[in-house]
């Protein structure tokens, strides 16, 4: 696998979303569901410009689903993630793990704890 | 009948129409109003707009950087240098104390922005604004005079008239062949 298939720790954080809400996925529920997982504050903003970038490089792809009443009359992109998604997740994750296997974590806990 | 929209929903529409890209303008509204009333469920709609003006504020930068990768070509980031190469030459030549020549001043305005607005024509304006803006800029900041500030003026004249000569001709040319 190319050196830049390699995901970003948003992008991965992004596609688990989208795994995990079984291609239901889209800008709200995505966000919601990063910001539970991690405890991390997320922009609208910066889940959509990363979903594009997943779009273009194959990862995901959307559809506008139907107009609903609390949007305001406006629809839904739903996303789902593609096989070379997966793909490219599985092996972004896999990476990790292969640095992490066998090392001592101690020196990555907080001082005294 | 739709909803009477308050100032900051306005303000917020504004925003999104310059940093969106065009195909995400309508889904993200969408999911924006829906987001301010699953965080504020018991406020008010004045509330929840002004939620939402802060949430397109705290997304623009990254909504804007992922417009221009998705939607501005490298001929129009091209042409962007070269407009913004040429402003600022001519920023400084016009800062010169012994430079006194305003007229080809205004014609190398108009004839550099009308050029480079008929290479990339989608948008005549930011052309416009990089080869005339950096003048009065230097002026303000330097001399505090806003009355170069005229130069924007030329500026977008000459990238409006090589645009919409462009512009023409594509029309013409495609009347001219249907199909």
């Amino acid at each position: 696998m190319a050196k830049n298939d390699l995901l970003g720790v948003f992008e991965q954080l992004v596609l688990l979303a989208l795994v995990q809400l079984d291609d239901q996925g889209y800008g709200v529920s995505v966000c919601r569901a990063v910001e539970e997982r991690t405890g991390r504050k997320v922009t609208l903003g910066a889940v959509y410009a990363t979903l594009d970038r997943l779009e273009r490089k194959g990862y995901v792809r959307s559809r506008v689903g139907e107009p609903t009443a609390e949007r305001g009359g406006r629809a839904k992109r739903l996303f789902r993630v593609e096989a070379a998604g997966l793909k490219s997740l599985r092996h972004s994750l896999e990476t990790v793990e292969r640095m992490r296997a066998g090392m001592a974590l101690g020196r990555l806990r907080p001082e005294g704890a | 009948m739709p909803a009477p929209r308050c100032w900051s929903d306005r303000v917020a529409g504004a925003l999104l129409a310059l940093v969106t890209a065009r195909r995400h303008r309508e889904t993200f509204w969408g999911d924006l109003v829906e987001a301010s009333a699953l965080c504020l469920p018991n406020a008010a709609e004045r509330a929840r707009s002004r939620w939402r003006l802060r949430q397109v504020m705290r997304s623009a930068p990254s909504m804007m950087l992922n417009r221009m990768e998705t939607e501005v070509t490298m001929r129009t980031r091209i042409v962007m240098v070269v407009a913004l190469a040429i402003g600022a030459f001519l920023a400084y030549v016009d800062s010169r104390p012994t430079w006194d020549d305003t007229g080809v001043e205004v014609l190398a305005l108009v004839v550099c922005s009308g050029i480079l607005a008929a290479i990339a024509p989608r948008r005549p304006w930011l052309i416009a604004l990089a080869v005339g803006g950096l003048m009065p800029l230097q002026s303000i900041v330097m001399r505090h005079s806003f009355a170069p500030l005229v130069a924007i003026g030329f500026a977008l004249v000459g990238a409006y008239i090589g645009a919409g000569i462009v512009r023409a001709v594509r029309s013409l040319t495609r009347a001219g062949h249907p199909g």
